[in-house]
């Protein structure tokens, strides 16, 4: 599973700086179980959680290969 | 606070008491009433039955962060319908320390030359702008400010509101005297140049701030509304990454324009997103600043300067509709020839969102390579000739697309449709065909709403509460940014409020203000001849699907109609 990090998130994954990064879970795993293993220092209910371009909720399934974009919610220009 | 009546064919002020049914009202909401009470519906807009008014929110005057936004409305000569756009910048302080509620331009003028309006506590006087007429937005700005000084606000035109051109704005200065705070939407700019001003001098000088009637109270609530919006974690984003942080978002939902709407992901984002930007702006130095306020007093400082590599600025600031219209929807991946695409249309004095979707509908018809960037600005450049092919795309999209014979137009009520496919994020969508305005950014955008923006049930609901939201945000002078902060402590509005006139409103009032002027604005737009025709988004849309998503835009029209059944 591949996880995009947009704006201010890019600053504040664990190993610093990253704009990216590939991730393995064990089948079954949601949304949820993705971000708990990031342990981000960012308020989840801040973030729009995207799948595959479709926005999601926390409890959303992943799949073997699912980008997920992991964004702190903005409200347009 | 008084309404300023100036009559441009007899050069005379009347200053009147604020009438009863528009005490209430400021912004948007006001500018609603007054076109409706005094302007036929179905007057030519750039005839002498047309008014060009300007109107500070209800809440401008104070220093209130975010919060000193100007209105400027009138019928459109680009929609035909009603028009409202409102700009950050000096502008809207300034007209509310002057004490005036309400500026109403009318009348046409007698005779051709241009002239300067120059309004301060003693009254207004018109002064011939000579030499002025003619330039350039940030010349005209600079011999103005000669003229008259650093003190003062201006509302300027450039040559695309002198020629009528139905995308040119109305330029304000911003905290730092730069003409870039833009009523840039709908024509506004050629309304003024059809009664012959080229610029409105603003003098405050002397001048009390307006009263509040508690202001212990005031205070308490501006207290609660600044630390809410401060600690909103949007405020941060907007801070870093200012409007340009959309572009990733966009692109990720498959929303972003390319190449005049033929698909929605991008493949040169990295090169245009809001990172790149931080970061090309954070290593150019000099004048290069990723984090930049429009307006005195604003906390969240979304604004840009933008520096080439020498550290020079080429414009400020460069913002995400910008860089989508005139960057990825003319495949156009270098973040320097968009910002030099900006200064073009800035110092042109029109939109920039129109202007970047009628160059894509001209890239579409073989008048440019999509990529092209210098023959981008060669177009641009033919504006100032007053050629035929100028003002054929300082008409805006929809016209260029007629005479071009092209049927992926991107307009609905004949404006274009900003940054946002409305086939991928579809409650974006309902806005654009819904909104009174026309498709507009700043109406209703529904990017924020935790929906699945591809499903055509989920939309009207979202869309209906983010356009009156908006339209109430509007009539205070706020921001959209602002709304952040008021989200968060929704009474701070009221308090606000009531701290301000007196009022005893409740929490419900922001909705109340938008409702009551998106139902004024509708009603101004059905007497002028408006019907559910209007309300739709051009047929390509429906049928043409968007590549990645394979989206068309699929909101069932009896869903649209009934929108405003609340
Ligand atoms: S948030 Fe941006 S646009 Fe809004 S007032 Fe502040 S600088 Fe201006």
């Amino acid at each position: 599973m591949h996880v995009h990090f947009h704006t201010l998130l890019q600053q504040v994954t664990p190993q610093g700086r990253r704009t990216h990064l590939d991730m393995h879970l064990p089948a079954g795993a949601t949304v949820g179980d993705a971000l708990a293993r990031l342990a981000l220092t960012y308020d989840p209910e801040a973030l729009a959680l995207v799948v595959n371009r479709r926005e999601v909720e926390p409890d959303h399934p992943l799949q073997d290969g699912d980008r997920l974009d992991l964004i702190p919610a903005i409200a347009g220009g | 606070m008084l309404i300023w009546r100036i009559n441009v064919h007899e050069r005379s002020l009347e200053r009147t008491p604020v009438p009863d049914g528009w005490k209430t009202l400021g912004g948007r909401g006001l500018l609603a009433r007054i076109l409706l009470d005094e302007v036929p519906p179905t007057c030519d807009p750039l005839g002498p039955h047309n008014k060009l008014i300007f109107a500070p929110g209800l809440l401008v005057g104070h220093m209130l962060s975010s919060c000193d936004r100007i209105s400027v409305g009138g019928k459109s000569p680009l929609t035909g319908g009603i028009k409202e756009s409102n700009a950050g910048g000096s502008t809207g302080l300034q007209i509310a320390l002057l004490g005036i509620q309400a500026l109403i331009l009318e009348g046409a003028p007698a005779g051709d030359e241009w002239q300067i309006l120059v309004i301060d506590s003693s009254g207004a006087r018109f002064e011939p702008a000579g030499p002025i007429a003619g330039l350039g937005v940030y010349a005209a700005a600079r011999s103005l400010r000669e003229r008259y000084g650093d003190k003062v606000a201006i509302s300027l035109i450039g040559p695309g509101g002198e020629m009528q051109l139905r995308t040119a704005g109305i330029q304000n200065l911003d905290k730092d005297k730069v003409p870039s705070r833009i009523n840039a939407r709908g024509g506004l700019g050629a309304v003024m140049g059809s009664k012959r001003l080229k610029a409105i001098i603003f003098d405050a000088a002397g001048c009390d701030k307006p009263p509040i009637r508690d202001p212990e109270g005031f205070k308490a609530a501006q207290k609660a509304f600044t630390t809410a919006l401060m600690n909103h974690p949007q405020t941060a984003v907007y801070r870093d990454f200012g409007t340009a942080g959309v572009a990733r978002l966009c692109d990720t939902l498959g929303a972003i324009p390319v190449r005049n709407f033929s698909v929605g992901q991008y493949e040169d984002l990295e090169s245009i997103s809001g990172e790149h930007l931080r970061q090309t702006l954070l290593q150019r130095g000099g004048k290069a600043n990723p984090t930049h306020a429009c307006m005195a007093g604003c906390t969240i400082r979304c604004s840009n300067n933008y520096a080439g590599e020498n550290g020079e600025e080429i414009v400020s600031p460069l913002e995400y509709e910008t860089i989508s219209l005139m960057g990825s929807n003319l495949g156009i991946s270098d973040l320097d020839d968009v910002a030099r695409l900006n200064w073009l249309v800035n110092d042109l004095g029109i939109d920039s969102i129109d202007a970047g979707a009628a160059l894509g509908v001209a890239a579409e018809a073989g008048l440019l390579s999509f990529g092209d960037a210098q023959r981008a600005g060669e177009l641009l450049r033919e504006i100032y000739t007053g050629s035929p092919l100028g003002r054929m795309l300082g008409h805006g999209a929809a016209l260029t697309g007629q005479v071009l014979g092209v049927r992926r137009v991107p307009v609905v009520k004949g404006q274009a449709i900003s940054g946002y496919d409305p086939r991928a994020i579809k409650g974006t969508g309902v806005t654009y065909a819904t909104n009174p305005q026309g498709a507009d950014h700043t109406a209703g955008l529904t990017i924020r709403a935790k929906v699945d923006h591809l499903d055509p049930k989920a939309q009207i609901d979202v869309s209906r509460n983010a356009q009156i939201n908006m339209a109430g945000y509007d009539t205070l002078g706020a921001c959209v940014f602002a709304g952040f902060g008021f989200a968060a402590s929704p009474e701070s509005i009221r308090d606000l409020l009531n701290a301000r006139y007196g009022w005893s409103v409740d929490t419900g009032i922001l909705q109340q203000l938008g409702r009551a002027t998106l139902k004024l604005e509708r009603e101004f737009n059905r007497r002028a001849g408006f019907t559910a025709a209007d309300d739709r988004l051009p047929e390509w849309m429906t049928e043409e699907p968007l590549a990645p998503t394979q989206a068309v835009f699929d909101v069932a029209n009896e869903d649209l109609d009934g929108l405003y059944n609340w």
